[in-house]
C-alpha cells in the first residue's frame, strides 16, 4: 500500500506543477492572440522578423509563467549566516561609516563587510536594516527571460538594433535634400497629438509612451516605453510593429485625401551626387548637434550615428557588415522574445489595451497628415517644386513609407520615380523620431 | 487631464524638434555645398563651370516626357528598384541620370550573362 500512495503522490504532485492547474483564463486567450500574430507574422508577412518572436515569447510566457519570473531572494542576517558557516567566532562587531558596512574582527582590525565575505568565498549581496547587516541570497533563480529582458530593460538592445539600421541606411537622399528633415520634423506631428488624445485616458508618463507609437519606429518606441511605462510594452509593441507593416494600407488614403491630382504629378528635380566626405562627416555633425541639444536622444541617435560612419568610411567592412547582419539578427531575436514575454493575460487583456491599439492608428494617420501637409507648405513654398507625397515618408517606417510614396506618384504620372526623393524624408523621420523620444525622456522621464 | 503637462509637452516637443531638424538642415545644406564646391573646383577646368551650369537648363525641358514611359507588365517595385540602381550608379561616377522610359530589352541572351561577360572582357 506505501508504494501505491508513493505513486498517488506523485501523480498529484506532477498535476499540481502543471500548467492545467497553474494557468487561468486570460493565459489561454492570450496564447490564442499569439496564434493569430503567428498566423500574421508567416502567412501575411507583417514585419515577420519582429512579430514571429513577439508572438512566440507572448506564447511562451503564457504557457509557462515562471519563464520571466525575478529571481527569489531571501534575507537572513549575517550573525546567523556567519555561524552556520562556520565563521561566527572571527566577527565581533559590525557597524556603519560613511555610508560603508564593516565587521570589527577578533584582532580589532575593521574591514569592509563585502570585502570580507568575499574573502571567504561568499559573493551575495549584503544590506543594512534595523541596524544590522543582512545577507541577500537567491533562493531561486530567474527565469530565462527574465535575464534576457535586461537588456530591454536597461535599455541596451533597442541602440543596438539603431546600430544596425545606421549601417544600413544611406543618407546620401537627404543630404542631397536637407530640407526632407522638415518633413521628417513635421511627420513626428503623430507622436504629439496621440500625447494629448492619451492624456484623457493615461497618466502622462504613460501617455508618452503611447504617442510615440506615431514616430513609426520599433527601437524608438521600445526605448521609450521601457523607461516611461514598462507595464504597457507588450501592447505598444504589438501596436508599433503591427501598424508598421499596415503602412501601405493606412498611408494611401491619406495621401489621397489631402492632396490634388496636380499636386500628386509633381516630377521633382533629380537629386545632386553626394561625396564619400559629405557621407562621412554627415553621422559625426549629426550627433554633436543632436547629443549637445537633446541629450536624452544620445544613445539612439549616437548608435544609429555610429553604425552609419562604419559603412560609410568604407573601411571597417567587417564590423559594418557584423553590425548590419549578426548582431542585428541577435538583438532582434532576444528583443522580440522578451517584448513578447511582457504581454501577459493580466497585463494585455485589458481595456486600456484596446485604446492604445485605436490611439496606435490615430498616431500613424496624423504623422502621415503631418507630413503631407508640410510637404503642401513645401509645394506652394517652391511654386510647384516639391511633390507633396514624399511628405508622407517622413514616418520612420524605412523604406516601406518610400515604396508608398513612390507607388501613389507613379498611380497619377507612370513616369514619375519618387522613391530617392521619399527616401530622404524617410531616413530624416527616424532621426526626427529620436529626437522626439529624447525630448519625452527629459520631460517625462 | 493635466492640461499644463500635457500642453508644455506638446509644444516643447514640436519645438525642440523642429529647431534641431532647421539647425540640422542648415548645417548640412552649408557643409555640403561648401564640399561639393571644393570638389568640383578641383576636378574642373574655368571654362566647364559654364558648360556644366548649361546642362541642367538644357536637360530640364526634357526631364518631363509628354508620353508614358513605362512598358505595360513592368510592375511598379521593379520601376522602383531600376530609379534606385541609376540613382546608386550615378552617385558613384558623380553624374546625374534621368530615366527615360523602361522597356524590356529584347535580346536572347539573359542579362545578368550579357553583364557578366562585359564584365570579364571589359579589359580586351
Amino acid at each position: 500500500m506505501g508504494i501505491f500512495q508513493e505513486i498517488g503522490n506523485s501523480v498529484v504532485s506532477l498535476v499540481e506543477g502543471s500548467g492545467f492547474s497553474n494557468l487561468d483564463w486570460r493565459n489561454y486567450v492570450m496564447m490564442g492572440v499569439a496564434c493569430v500574430l503567428v498566423y500574421l507574422a508567416i502567412v501575411r508577412q507583417f514585419e515577420p522578423l519582429l512579430l514571429l518572436p513577439i508572438a512566440f515569447g507572448m506564447f511562451l510566457v503564457n504557457l509557462y509563467p515562471v519563464i520571466m519570473a525575478a529571481p527569489q531572494m531571501n534575507l537572513q542576517p549575517i550573525t546567523e549566516y556567519l555561524a552556520d558557516h562556520g565563521l561566527g567566532g572571527q566577527v565581533v562587531r559590525q557597524f556603519m561609516d560613511g555610508g560603508q558596512m564593516y565587521f570589527e574582527l577578533q584582532d580589532k582590525t575593521q574591514i569592509l563587510a563585502q570585502t570580507f565575505l568575499n574573502n571567504h568565498g561568499i559573493n551575495y549581496g549584503i544590506v543594512w536594516q534595523d541596524n544590522q547587516i543582512f545577507l541577500q541570497y537567491p533562493t531561486q533563480n530567474g527565469g530565462l527571460f527574465y535575464y534576457l529582458y535586461q537588456g530591454v530593460k536597461l535599455g541596451i538592445y533597442p541602440p543596438l538594433i539603431f546600430l544596425g539600421i545606421g549601417a544600413m541606411t544611406d543618407f546620401g537622399p537627404l543630404i542631397a535634400n536637407p530640407k526632407s528633415f522638415l518633413l521628417g520634423a513635421a511627420a513626428q506631428l503623430g507622436i504629439f497629438t496621440t500625447f494629448i488624445l492619451a492624456m484623457f485616458f493615461f497618466s502622462p508618463n504613460e501617455a508618452g509612451a503611447i504617442g510615440i507609437i506615431g514616430g513609426a519606429d520599433g527601437p524608438t518606441a521600445i526605448f521609450v516605453t521601457s523607461k516611461l511605462a514598462p507595464h504597457l510594452l507588450g501592447p505598444i509593441a504589438v501596436a508599433a510593429y503591427s501598424y508598421m507593416a499596415l503602412v501601405p494600407v493606412i498611408q494611401p488614403p491619406i495621401m489621397k485625401l489631402l492632396t490634388t491630382k496636380k499636386e500628386r504629378s509633381v516630377v521633382m528635380k533629380q537629386l545632386r551626387p553626394v561625396s564619400k566626405l559629405e557621407k562621412i562627416l554627415f553621422p559625426i555633425l549629426v550627433t554633436f548637434i543632436v547629443a549637445l541639444i537633446v541629450p536624452d536622444a544620445t544613445p539612439l541617435v549616437g548608435m544609429l550615428m555610429l553604425g552609419n560612419i562604419f559603412r560609410e568610411s568604407g573601411v571597417v567592412s567587417r564590423i559594418s557588415n557584423t553590425a548590419q547582419n549578426e548582431l542585428m539578427n541577435i538583438i532582434t531575436i532576444f528583443l522580440g522574445v522578451t517584448v513578447g514575454a511582457t504581454a501577459t493575460g493580466a497585463a494585455f487583456l485589458d481595456v486600456k489595451t484596446l485604446i492604445i491599439i485605436g490611439l496606435g492608428l490615430l498616431a500613424f494617420a496624423c504623422g502621415t497628415a503631418g507630413g503631407v501637409m508640410f510637404g503642401k507648405i513645401m509645394y506652394f513654398v517652391t511654386k510647384g517644386k516639391v511633390n507633396p507625397l514624399i511628405g508622407s515618408a517622413g514616418v520612420s517606417a524605412v523604406p516601406m513609407a518610400a515604396r508608398v510614396a513612390q507607388k501613389v506618384g507613379q498611380k497619377e504620372n507612370p513616369s514619375n520615380f519618387l522613391l530617392m526623393h521619399a527616401m530622404g524624408p524617410n531616413v530624416a523621420g527616424v532621426i526626427g523620431s529620436a529626437v522626439a523620444a529624447g525630448v519625452l525622456l527629459s520631460i517625462l522621464g | 487631464m493635466d492640461w499644463g503637462t500635457t500642453w508644455t509637452v506638446v509644444l516643447t516637443g514640436l519645438l525642440v524638434v523642429f529647431c534641431i531638424l532647421i539647425i540640422l538642415t542648415f548645417v548640412i545644406l552649408g557643409y555640403g555645398t561648401l564640399v561639393y564646391r571644393i570638389q568640383n573646383r578641383k576636378k574642373s577646368s574655368p571654362k566647364s563651370p559654364e558648360i556644366r551650369e548649361d546642362k541642367p537648363q538644357a536637360a530640364q525641358p526634357t526631364v518631363i516626357p509628354a508620353a508614358p514611359a513605362q512598358e505595360e507588365g513592368i510592375s511598379g517595385e521593379i520601376i522602383a528598384a531600376i530609379a534606385a540602381a541609376v540613382a546608386v550608379m550615378g552617385e558613384g561616377t558623380g553624374t546625374s541620370y534621368s530615366i527615360r522610359s523602361v522597356k524590356r530589352s529584347s535580346g536572347s541572351r539573359p542579362v545578368w550573362s550579357t553583364a557578366g561577360l562585359m564584365e570579364n572582357t571589359r579589359p580586351f
